[in-house]
């Protein structure tokens, strides 16, 4: 890493709040994993592109709906077409931890494709609990993935607690849209 | 080489923080952050504090809600050496209402909020 070439801030695009060059946390020492996916091809497309803005939908709807303890919540994103998540955060009502969990997954409603492998648990994947919020509330996506036309995101959430708690997954992303229309 | 009909810009940083104190369980709806009339910015972070827990729902350049519900403010909120990324670039036009917010206290408590939309403005110079 020592080697890294140097940059001259003036080649830096500082308008782009993803530009890894700009923001700390990001930076090819700090986190090598955001600082690559942020170079993804698809990434860079996305944030260079016109005619797209952004979307960020909680699952599920209202924010505030109490889940029951053991209870499995299917909800289906009322995303708009070709919706592009390239970051996801999982919180719940816990302020002072004492590790309430649950688990919950992402699926393309139309592939199959499911983001995670298995569910996993919402303590895995917060960036609070993890101790680097420093870099993000949120967890980038190696690469975005598209939820093309029909398709849409469907977020399976299993309270594993032993009590009802509010959770939610949230998930950033950008849509598609004909630049005449911004 | 240049457009010589193309205006020249100047960037600068902008910062434009919304405070607010809350009640217990307040919901206030389409609080302005307005922008000056002298440059459009262009949001590029979200950070702030407070002294209890939050939500908030606020709307890109073109007038719609970014999300579909409110977002706890420990999704979204950044701190102040980073703060969080929203996606990529929005510009509101200047003396535009700026990302208007909705936001809810879920505290139980007094709440005081204080939230800063960081990014740059671009001054046109010709």
């Amino acid at each position: 890493m020592l080697t890294a070439a140097w940059i001259d801030p003036r080649n830096v695009d500082w308008t782009d709040g993803l530009n890894p060059l700009r923001v700390p946390g990001w930076s090819r020492n700090n986190s090598p994993y955001a600082y690559a996916a942020l170079q993804d091809p698809f990434f860079q497309a996305l944030r260079g592109a016109g005619g797209i803005e952004n979307r960020i939908y909680v699952a599920p709807e209202p924010s505030a709906q109490l889940v029951t303890a053991g209870a499995t919540v299917d909800y289906e994103v009322p995303s708009e077409p070709n919706f592009w998540l390239w970051a996801i955060a999982a919180s719940n009502q816990d302020d002072d931890e004492d590790l309430q969990d649950f688990l919950f997954n992402i699926t393309d409603s139309e592939s199959g494709a499911s983001l995670f492998s298995q569910p996993v648990s919402m303590t895995t994947m917060n960036p609070q609990r993890n101790g680097t919020v420093d870099r993000s509330p949120y967890v980038l996506l190696s690469t975005p993935h598209l939820y093309a036309s029909p398709s849409y995101p469907v977020v399976r959430m299993i309270n594993t607690s032993e009590e009802s708690q509010i959770i939610r997954v949230t998930l950033f992303g950008c849509v598609e849209y004909d630049r005449r229309t911004l | 080489m240049p457009d010589a009909n193309q205006p020249d810009y100047v960037e600068e940083p902008q910062l434009y923080p919304y405070t607010v104190s809350l009640s217990s369980g307040q919901h206030l709806e389409n609080q302005s952050v307005n922008i000056d009339r002298d440059a459009d910015f262009t949001l590029t972070g979200v950070n702030g504090s407070s002294t209890g827990r939050y939500t908030l729902n606020f709307r890109t350049p073109s007038g719609r809600l970014i999300s579909t519900a409110e977002i706890l403010d420990t999704d979204i909120i950044g701190t102040a050496n980073q703060p969080t990324a929203v996606g990529p670039p929005m510009v509101y036009r200047a003396g535009s209402v700026g990302p208007q917010l909705n936001i809810t206290d879920v505290s139980g408590g007094t709440n005081a909020v204080s939230i800063v939309f960081s990014g740059i403005r671009r001054v046109k110079t010709t």
